[in-house]
């Protein structure tokens, strides 16, 4: 089981997109995992064991754990190349 | 209990949107936009600040294929009514891009008043349609009339009109 976090400004509007496609992308793939919906300031509270964290902007503090942006999931530029770090991050 | 169910139905018309605005700042351009909500009565008085300040902490600037778009929220909490402004800029106002903090010419505002509902996912998913299409945001952006907007973005949103 892998553990995701998906964090934005307020956890409310952003994250919930992103969220949406993670979860797509995720069960495409075929990747057991549990997904867990979050803001920017709480994030240090539940990265201690993630796998990955997905958030819609640049995350400054170095967690150890792969982070990714996933504005792209917005807008559509290069949602296809996020997908793929989405699941190679993931793979063992 | 109606009550509450009618707070999460999305209020967008043709007043909501506000064509050729002149702003110097994104911060003066928030202000006018949110004024928007406050006049209809769609949000708390509080509702301004909070807008100002979460762009502050948390940029909203994102860049597309062709025309900069910003996409302003704040929290839940300020807002009374689920609803979406509109507005075009006559000459772009600089945001910061929400990935990266750098500096984006944006055209394009669409500032949104989510209540805590689970139909805000709907109302992003149908956002991010619109970022996506190229000629909708070219249409949207040199539209003449608020009509021409509103008919852009409508089937969109349709679903979650009231």
């Amino acid at each position: 089981m892998k553990k995701v976090i998906v964090a934005c400004g307020g956890g409310i509007a952003t994250s919930t997109l992103i969220a949406d496609k993670v979860r797509q992308t995720l069960d495409e793939a075929g990747i057991d995992y549990q997904l867990t919906q979050t803001t920017l300031s709480e994030l240090v509270y539940e990265v201690s064991d993630a796998d990955l964290i997905v958030t819609s902007m640049k995350v400054e503090s170095d967690f150890g754990v792969p982070a990714l942006s996933g504005a792209g999931f917005l807008t559509g530029i290069n949602e296809k190349g996020i997908k793929e770090q989405i699941i190679s991050a993931l793979s063992d | 209990m109606n009550q509450d169910k009618n707070r999460n139905k999305l209020k967008f018309d043709e007043d909501m949107i506000m064509l050729n605005i002149c702003a110097s700042s994104s911060k003066e351009l928030l202000k006018e936009l949110s004024q928007v909500f406050y006049d209809r009565g769609y949000v708390q008085d509080s509702f301004k600040q909070a807008i100002v300040k979460r762009e502050e902490q948390y940029p909203t600037g994102l860049k597309t294929t062709s025309i900069g778009v910003a996409i302003p929220h704040a929290d839940p909490v300020h807002v009374k009514q689920e609803s979406l402004a509109v507005g075009i800029l006559s000459d772009a106002v600089i945001f910061n891009e929400m990935t990266s903090s750098e500096s984006l010419n944006v055209e394009i505002i669409f500032m949104l008043a989510i209540t805590d509902s689970g139909q805000h996912l709907i109302m992003l998913q149908a956002l991010s349609e619109i970022l996506k299409d190229k000629e909708k945001l070219s249409s949207i952006r040199y539209a003449a009339t608020k009509e021409e907007v509103f008919q852009c973005i409508l089937p969109y949103i349709k679903e979650l009109l009231e």
